[in-house]
């Protein structure tokens, strides 16, 4: 072959492989101040470097980017709604969570100063250095705002499931948040769709098991955590969120018999307790 | 012992394709130091005797009986006994005034050089002549000769650069080798020359010499007849007896020869009168294979108005015959990494195991190609900083930090990349992978509408294992055919373990000229090169680096030019397909599936020296590369059916670690050999006393202490050979340890219990799922099988004495109890021995006749163990569909209390040992064990494929035995990645040949080939292929009846009850 040639020694670039669009949708139960969550919508907006665009979960109704869900419809009406975006969707909770007091969300500079920690709150944001000092505003790719309450994104919480699929836009996504800082735990749950049929036991079988396992997400960076757990995987999730989590279920926006099984039990859970964290949905396709 | 070595006129003409390696003696075979000897012996014992007074002298009738062909030591008590002089023993260090045996033996020794000295060595010019010759053709030699002054005597006659290994009295002393009859000096001159004693011929004039080979199981015992003591030698074993070695011939036509030598070591006639039907079909097949590809891209592109040229990509897809290509089932394919690969997957979406969705480390284990000693494991070439491009060297592993032992993974021969060799791969390609089972090929097609296309192709040499190629064509770079071939590259390097062993690499790139060929029409001559890779491995168990002979091997194979390489890779694999392949005419996804798990157990297994099959082979580093009962249970008798040497090697990697395994037994307060439930370097246990369970938590692994029947599984593997290639001289000779050690083990293992039976308490069977249980049924059931075998071969051949000698010299292993009836004493007649043997052999059929089986007369089924009907009555059904994880459902406590079972082991002893259990009883037990089994293991499915087959419940067996296949194609396990399942494999194989076929392989000593097939309709007919008693066979199951094609008389019976026919030679049995 002619033209730019590639070594057959050469290494394929993991992000030349998302193709997603270049926005986010902001979802919000009705009620929801949504500025109340500009901190963290600009955060994630910002790691993943899309613009956001806002749905309004008031009523069903789909106009050019403007996308609005009933609060409180069945699961598979929103589903299927947010099944039609082909961009990634950030379903922010109803209210902060209960007795937060001060948030703050770690964001990347681009001053050189990736362990820096930078504060958002309602109407005013904070940055400050882990001595302590204030950086310069200029090198942040935040807009910012002011105010008392804070919201601290500690961890992004990904399940996994073992296919390429997700594996390979796992790995994409860890590394855009690593990039901004943010520290990414991927769960890999045990369950009765993603447990091998067959199944060896302790000792050498388990050892290869976690070894193809972390093999798949290879290109994580070294810091990010890889666990796995056994049982149903949205207990599971749900057992494992913590205040300041951002929870990312990677879907493939089919929203069939027996698919989406974690969403779906998000979005119908009565106490909707699992939404009081918020939710990035990012498709694969 | 077999003649195979036929007679022209006086002369014998040997079949030395048939044979690796020759060993001599020396005296009376090599020179007539045998005169010096007797004149020497003469002058010695008429001397001793005269000065005693005595009338009696020293005969040539007492050097041929007493002494000839021994040690001095040994002949100078075996005259002085006869004669009634009674001396001391002395010691090897006394001086030859003093009157001992070994005092005497020096001065004999100082007579003998003063002969030496005045007549000189005297060398036979027969035999001068054949040794030559056997070296001009490349066969290693080796002399063993009880005589001190071997060395000098070689070297005074100017022989001694013609032999790799030379074993004399003096080495022998110093390793405590015993003397003729004993084998072990012609074992190690075998194991010095690293060929198996089966495949080498021994010449010897002494009786004692024609025995030691007979017992040590060598290919051809030739006897040197020069005294007049035919019939004796004859008697003692030789298969060819010739007053000279100048009677001896080669085949004329030396090229061929040499030929056979380098391409066929292993004794596999071919069968002469081929079906043609089939033949027919493997003509058309040909025509399909990924190497036909590369000479028509090759000449295609040569020609730049070549039609394929000018199509587009999808249309050149269809030209060039890859859609007929990727449904053949020789061809395993998948996509590569690169672009879309539309047309391919639109192909594959129609396939019957999607390859598509495979993790790339499972793709790149599927992908590997090994030629039994050097695995490359099968990534894309660009994807070799990935890690998935490692190379594992078979047997090769290192001691880490826990004190385990694991398989090396080396860094890939194709990095760095090969130079002068890139291409574009952009998303607008089709990137096409064919592993190309046929011919042991793995190509790869990258096409694209706007550039040329790429080729790559490597293969492992089967027939020259250790030598790797790597082969790129890439028009756009390649140059000018009348560039004269250059080497661009050329790296060598050494990997040491801390265990001793080392590999050695030499690598090189080279631009050469390649010739296109195509089916049938000859060959045509291309001006373009192919950039080539040549990678040579070398391994050295112990001592310095081989990195010289991996320059040497490299050097070499480059000078026969990639060409030839490829045919002969291609005749090298032909020959192995010929003996093995099997075809379900009626599903060919099923056949591609068998034949993918034949081709990686042809791949993993060396065919000489010694072969250690890890549980994932040579294809990952999963499971450590840790040696189980998987290669000897599982993976043995598929190659002990289609390709002996290779079996026989896997049990070389057994017996070179036996004393490891009477260290063991001994340490367990037990007699005879405990082989480790796993095994790596040195055959010590190397199982992991703790592990990580699916919570995280650190648990006990307790089946390095409890899981003890693969002391049984080894000796069952032994008995495979030898029932397979009807070779009993191996289990009568060298693998008699193997019978005997292990049922020794066994007798002084069990307990007599109260009731008066035998039990076996505190182990774990197949079924892991429970541990630590009391006379777990496979436990005692091979425990039981072993025995028998034991008595058997005990009660035949206990007078030989030979294992249990060798476990009185090297452990001193006793009974706990302080009864000692361990071993026989050197000192002990043979009749003395015999009594002990028979009295020894009585006694383990009484134990095995009195072990626990847990059958239950009123339910008709076998308890699991003892216990396990009272545990709660779980059925497989209460949990879920199997295959399951019943560990992951129940939790570890539950599963323990409860009937479900990770495998059944009543159903692994039907499988192994119907002989031992009731064949009527079959249908209930799995019907019963069926209903509880999770098939948490992946050795279960195979097995109950095998069973289901075995009793008439065809469909469910083929539904078993896609799963199976499934297992590794389907990457049910999910560890694919570390390596493919190769017990899995030998499993799949055994439910098709001893299932579906209903080949019944399990009586002793059988001459008769029985089979009981079982053939669903939907396959139509069922084409095996392999080797019985060394004839070759190919039987075409039907489900109405059978043809059977062999190239030699055969005895056969086909189903149960049947008459036995005479299938006639060259022709069919219908």
């Amino acid at each position: 072959m002619s033209g730019s040639d590639i070594n057959i020694g050469g290494i394929s670039d993991y992000s030349q492989d998302d193709q997603t669009a270049d926005i986010i949708y902001i979802a919000y139960p009705v009620g929801t101040d949504r500025m109340e969550w500009q901190d963290l919508i600009e955060a994630v907006s910002v790691s993943l470097s899309l613009h956001p665009r806002d749905i309004d979960i008031t009523h069903y109704a789909e106009q050019s980017s403007h996308l609005s869900l009933s609060h409180g419809t069945p699961s598979d009406d929103m589903l299927d709604a947010l099944s039609r975006l082909t961009c990634p969707v950030l379903i922010l909770p109803r209210s902060r969570l209960p007795g937060s007091g001060k948030h703050k969300i770690i964001g990347k500079s681009t001053g050189g100063m990736d362990e820096s920690l930078v504060e958002f709150g309602r109407r005013e944001q904070q940055y400050r250095h882990p001595d302590g000092t204030n950086p310069d505003s200029t090198n942040l790719e935040m807009s910012g705002h002011t105010g008392q309450t804070v919201h601290q994104l500690k961890r992004i919480v990904i399940p996994v499931d073992n296919t390429n699929i997700v594996s390979s836009k796992a790995v994409i996504i860890v590394n855009k948040f690593h990039s901004a800082g943010i520290a990414t735990s991927l769960l890999h749950v045990i369950d009765t769709h993603t447990r091998p049929k067959i199944w060896e036991g302790a000792g050498h079988y388990i050892e290869a098991w976690r070894e193809e396992l972390s093999a798949h997400h290879r290109g994580i960076p070294y810091s990010t955590k890889l666990d796995t757990a056994v049982g149903e995987t949205s207990s599971q999730v749900k057992k494992r969120l913590l205040s300041g989590d951002l929870l990312v279920i990677l879907w493939n926006r089919d929203t069939g018999h027996n698919r989406a099984r974690v969403l779906r039990e998000l979005l119908s859970d009565k106490d909707n307790a699992a939404l009081d964290i918020p939710v990035l949905l990012y498709p694969l396709r | 012992m077999v003649r195979r070595h036929f007679s022209a006129g006086n002369n014998f003409v040997l079949a030395v394709d048939r044979l690796d390696a020759a060993i001599f003696d020396l005296d009376g075979v090599i020179t007539d130091t045998a005169s010096l000897h007797e004149a020497a012996w003469k002058k010695l014992f008429d001397y001793e005797l005269s000065s005693r007074g005595m009338e009696r002298r020293f005969t040539r009738e007492d050097y041929l009986q007493y002494v000839d062909g021994k040690s001095r030591r040994d002949g100078v008590k075996s005259f002085l006994a006869v004669v009634g002089i009674d001396l001391p023993e002395g010691s090897p260090e006394d001086s030859d005034t003093i009157e001992s045996i070994w005092g005497i033996a020096k001065r004999k020794d100082e007579y003998f050089l003063e002969e030496l000295k005045t007549v000189g060595p005297r060398p036979y010019p027969g035999t001068i002549r054949l040794l030559k010759r056997l070296h001009a053709i490349g066969m290693p030699l080796g002399v063993v000769s009880a005589s001190r002054n071997c060395k000098r005597i070689l070297s005074s006659a100017e022989l001694i650069n013609l032999f790799q290994a030379i074993v004399d009295g003096e080495e022998a002393l110093s390793m405590g080798l015993p003397g003729k009859p004993d084998p072990a000096t012609f074992l190690e001159a075998a194991r010095r020359i690293g060929r198996l004693p089966e495949r080498t011929m021994i010449v010897e004039d002494a009786i004692a010499g024609v025995r030691a080979g007979m017992l040590g199981g060598f290919g051809l015992v030739v006897g040197v007849d020069r005294v007049g003591q035919r019939d004796a030698l004859e008697k003692g074993g030789a298969g060819i007896v010739v007053s000279d070695l100048g009677l001896l011939d080669l085949p004329g036509n030396y090229k061929n020869i040499i030929k056979r030598l380098t391409r066929d070591r292993y004794n596999i006639p071919s069968i002469e009168d081929r079906p043609l039907p089939y033949s027919q079909r493997d003509a058309a097949e040909d025509s399909l294979n990924s190497m036909n590809i590369l000479w028509r891209i090759l000449e295609e592109y040569n020609n730049p108005d070549g039609t394929i040229v000018k199509a587009p990509v999808e249309q050149r897809f269809n030209l060039l015959g890859l859609d007929k290509i990727i449904q053949s089932a020789w061809v395993f394919t998948t996509p590569g990494t690169s672009g879309s690969s539309k047309c391919l997957e639109d192909l594959l979406a129609r396939h019957s195991f999607d390859t598509r969705q495979a993790s790339p480390r499972a793709v790149a284990s599927w992908l590997c190609i090994a030629d039994g000693v050097v695995g490359t494991r099968g990534a894309p070439e660009e994807d070799i900083y990935r890690a998935n491009t490692d190379v594992f060297i078979s047997g090769f592993y290192r001691r880490d930090e826990n004190g385990i032992d694991q398989l090396i993974e080396l860094p890939s021969w194709l990095v760095p990349s090969i130079s002068d060799t890139s291409f574009t791969v952009d998303r607008e390609v089709e990137d096409i992978r064919l592993l190309d089972m046929r011919n042991g090929l793995l190509t790869r097609l990258v096409l694209s509408d706007n550039d040329m296309p790429v080729f790559t192709a490597r293969f492992a040499s089967l027939m020259d294992p250790g030598i790797e190629v790597f082969i790129a064509w890439n028009p756009a770079m390649s140059q000018s055919h009348e560039a004269p071939p250059h080497s661009s590259y050329l790296d060598e390097s050494v990997t040491m373990s801390n265990l001793g062993s080392s590999v050695a690499r030499a690598v090189g790139d080279f631009t050469v000229p390649i010739e296109s060929q195509k089916s049938g029409t000859g060959s045509v001559n291309l001006s373009r090169d192919v950039t080539a890779r040549i990678a040579s491995y070398k391994y050295s168990h112990s001592g310095s680096p081989p990195n010289k002979e991996a320059v040497k091997a490299l050097l070499r194979a480059r000078s026969r030019g990639i060409t030839l390489l490829l045919k002969e890779q291609h005749n090298a694999w032909q020959d192995r397909w010929e003996h093995a392949d099997i075809e379900v005419s009626g599903d060919p996804d099923m056949t591609r599936s068998i034949r993918f798990a034949m081709f990686h157990l042809i791949s993993t297994v060396a065919s000489s020296g010694e072969a250690a099959v890890g549980a994932r082979g040579i294809s990952g580093p999963a499971y450590s590369g840790h040696v189980f009962w998987d290669s000897d249970v599982f993976v043995l008798p598929m190659l002990a059916a289609t390709h002996p040497p290779s079996a026989r090697a896997m049990l070389e990697y057994r017996l070179r670690r036996l004393d490891a395994a009477r260290e063991a037994a001994r340490q367990s307060g037990r007699l005879g050999v405990r082989f480790p439930w796993e095994s790596a370097h040195e055959g010590t246990d190397v199982t992991p006393q703790s592990g990580v369970d699916e919570h995280g938590n650190v648990v006990p692994i307790l089946t390095g202490k409890l899981e003890e029947h693969i002391t049984a599984d080894v000796a069952w593997a032994a008995w495979q050979l030898a029932s397979w290639t009807g070779r009993w001289q191996f289990l009568r000779g060298v693998g008699m340890p193997l019978i005997i050690e292990t049922a020794r083990y066994w007798a002084s293992r069990v307990e007599q219990g109260r009731d008066g039976h035998y039990h076996i308490s505190n182990v774990i069977g197949p079924d892991e799922y429970h541990e630590d249980v009391n006379d777990n049924f496979y436990t005692n059931i091979m425990a039981a099988w072993n025995l028998r075998r034991g008595a058997e071969l005990l009660a035949r051949f206990g007078h030989l004495g030979l294992s249990g000698r060798h476990v009185a010299n090297k452990t001193g292993a006793h009974k706990p109890s302080g009864n000692d009836s361990a071993a026989y004493p050197d000192s002990q007649s043979s009749r003395d021995m015999q009594g002990n043997a028979t009295e020894e052999a009585k006694s383990w059929i009484e134990i095995a006749d009195s072990l626990i089986d847990g059958y239950d007369p009123s339910t008709g089924i076998y308890e699991q163990f003892a216990g396990y009907n009272k545990l709660e009555p779980l059925t497989i059904a209460d949990i879920g569909d199997p295959p399951l994880a019943a560990d992951l459902i129940l939790g570890r406590e539950r599963l323990q209390a409860s009937q479900i079972i990770k495998q059944a082991d009543v159903m692994m002893a039907y499988f192994l040992v119907p002989e031992e259990l009731h064949d009527e009883l079959l249908q209930d037990n799995l019907d019963f064990y069926l209903r509880r089994t999770a098939h948490g293991s992946s050795l279960s499915p195979g097995v109950h494929a095998g069973l289901l087959a075995r009793a008439g419940r065809v469909d469910e067996a083929v539904d078993m035995l896609r799963l199976a296949c499934a297992i590794d194609i389907g990457d049910l396990t999910g560890t694919v990645g570390g390596g493919l399942h190769t017990a899995n494999f030998g499993a799949i194989w055994q439910a098709v040949v001893k299932g579906f076929a209903g080949i019944n392989v399990s009586r002793p000593n059988d001459k008769v080939l029985r089979l009981d097939p079982h053939i669903p309709d939907s396959w139509g007919t069922l084409t095996i292929n392999l080797l019985w008693h060394g004839k070759p066979v190919r039987l075409l199951c039907h489900t109405d009846g059978v043809e059977i094609f062999c190239s030699s008389p055969l005895r056969v019976q086909i189903s149960n009850n049947a008459p036995v026919h005479l299938a006639p030679p060259g022709g069919r049995l219908k």
